[in-house]
């Protein structure tokens, strides 16, 4: 392809995006739209899904081990569980210290305290899973271990956790699904619209030689320059409002403390990269449409 | 150079624009097609550029038949073609001086190269002073010469014109035709549909007469009526 060619077909797209301003300003702005509705969707979805599974990270599965235990078995024994799959973390409290904690906790309550009397608590393990759904699996290998005198599992709770999980990512998906096809449906055709009055000038295009590359060239890269366009403005306001909102909601709400915002950076290239692409694939449509051979 | 055998054309509103028409014109030929309105000169001339397709028979362009074309090769066969429009066909938000040029930046001339011959055309019709105007700036006439010179611009093996003096005074449009004979003495095949009477009748070239999408005279050295 000749250099004339390509700059033509720059040249041309150019002039076609700066003629009709108006029309290209509102493609630009319902694309920014849509693309932030669909970022603010997709987030809203990643925030709930992290605050569960920040909840579901606190459980624990607490390992009492059987008093006289030497410390070279204690060794091996959390190695062993160490090396489970999906254990994160495995933390030994010893007794002294698990009574200094007790201690603590019943400050100012020497009738409890004196009850107790001597430290009546046992060494343990507590360990922390990657993901909640792995505590059923985990409580079962740990079980079987020797050394053990007692387990303290939140079944019930990591069940919960776990079930409310699965169901968020799969209303996620679906609704993030219907966002994606309503956008690529609402862009398509805006770039359609705005190309409409252009249709006599594809024919008469066509009638003076051009091929169907100088026809296509400038109109696809308008669809994706619009698209490109929509998405920087789409991810600018989207950015702002992610802002905001860590700044002033997430930080009011205890339940949120735990909660490390996602990273909006993917997020943001994904939604440009996405505004391209259907900016692309509207103006194909709309040719495929309107250019009769 | 050009053939039609036995074409008839329908449109699909089921009118007959053409009705079993048979005419060979070879390279270098000066040909008159006439006839009232609406007798079918303008579709003639669509079947050869391949606007439209014939409903039976074939046209030859060229050595081959049109309709089995691909696409690119239709592009390909319109560059060897240049048309003079009887709606001129300007792009709207093109200057006089971009539409021209315009037809040589789809086939990948330089850009000194297009400035040279654009200019040198828009001379030919007289409108060099008018190269920055849109087409709504411009009277009828001016619009029929910027669509003339985009015709001519790539120097044609065959040129088609559609009434290409149907909005210009007397003097312009002998103008139009001296160098139309300049260019057709040099080789160029042309094919021009018109009304006027006085130009076929000067001319003394090939003329073809339509009625009601059939050909009803065809004479060398032929006169309008
Ligand atoms: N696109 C079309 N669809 C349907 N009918 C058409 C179309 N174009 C032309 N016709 C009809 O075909 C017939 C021939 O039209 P054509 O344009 O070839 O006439 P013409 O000889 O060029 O007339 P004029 O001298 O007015 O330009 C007319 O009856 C016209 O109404
Ligand atoms: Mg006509």
């Amino acid at each position: 392809m000749k250099i004339y060619s390509i700059a033509f077909i720059l040249r041309e797209a150019w002039k076609g995006l700066t003629r009709a301003r108006i029309s290209t300003f509102a493609a630009i702005g319902i694309i920014a739209f849509m693309l932030v509705l669909l970022g603010t969707v997709f987030y809203t979805f990643n925030v709930i899904q992290s605050v569960f599974t920040g909840i579901g990270e606190q459980l624990e599965i607490v390992l009492y081990l059987k008093d006289g235990l030497k410390s070279e078995d204690r060794e091996i024994l959390k190695n062993k569980i160490s090396s489970m799959e999906g254990v994160k973390e495995v933390i030994y409290v010893s007794k002294d210290e698990a009574w200094k904690r007790f201690k603590e906790s019943f400050k100012g309550n020497k009738f409890v305290l004196e009850i107790m009397g001597k430290n009546p608590l046992p060494d343990s393990f507590e360990i922390k899973v990657e993901r909640p759904e792995y505590i059923e699996i985990l409580a079962k290998e740990i079980t079987a271990l020797p050394g053990i005198r007692d387990i303290d599992i939140p079944l019930e709770i990591a069940r919960r956790v776990n079930r409310l999980i699965s169901w968020i990512e799969f209303g996620g998906v679906i609704i993030v699904g219907v966002f994606v096809v309503v956008s690529l449906f609402v862009i398509s055709n805006v770039i359609r619209l705005s190309f409409v009055s252009r249709i006599k000038e594809l024919e008469i295009m066509q009638l003076v030689g051009a091929t169907s590359f100088f026809i296509k060239g400038p109109f696809i890269l308008e669809g994706v320059l619009c698209g490109f366009g929509g998405g920087i403005l789409g991810v600018i306001v989207f950015n702002v409002l992610v802002f905001l909102f860590n700044k002033y909601v997430l930080s009011s709400f205890p339940l949120f403390s735990g909660f490390v915002p996602c990273d909006t950076l993917n997020l943001s290239l994904s939604l440009i990269l996405f505004g391209m692409m259907v900016g692309g694939i509207g103006s194909v449509i709309f040719l495929e449409r309107h250019l009769k051979r | 150079m050009i053939e039609f055998r036995n074409v008839t054309k329908y449109y699909d509103n089921g009118v007959l624009a053409l009705d079993d028409v048979s005419f060979k014109i070879e390279k270098g030929e000066f040909v008159f097609i006439v006839g009232a309105t609406g007798m079918g000169k303008s579709t003639l001339l669509k079947l050869i550029y391949r606007e439209e397709l014939p409903t039976k028979g074939e046209v030859i362009v060229g050595g081959v038949n049109v309709a089995r074309l691909k696409p690119h090769q239709v592009a390909l066969l319109r560059r060897r073609l240049g048309v003079v429009f009887q709606d001129f066909k300007l792009l709207p938000n093109k200057t006089v001086y971009e539409n021209v040029a315009f037809a040589l930046e789809v086939m990948g001339y330089s850009n000194r190269e297009i400035r040279t011959r654009v200019g040198r055309v828009l001379d030919i019709v007289g409108l060099l002073h008018k190269s920055n105007c849109y087409p709504s700036e411009l009277s009828g006439g001016e619009q029929q010469r910027t669509s003339i010179a985009r015709a001519l611009v790539n120097n044609p093996a065959i040129l088609i014109a559609d009434e290409p003096t149907g909005n210009l005074d007397i003097t312009t449009s002998w103008e139009i035709m001296d160098y139309f004979k300049r260019i057709n003495a040099r080789g160029t095949t042309i094919v021009m549909a018109t009304h006027n009477k006085e130009i076929v009748d000067t001319m003394r070239q090939r003329v073809i007469g339509l009625y009601k999408g059939r050909i009803v005279k065809d004479e060398y050295k032929g006169s309008y009526e």
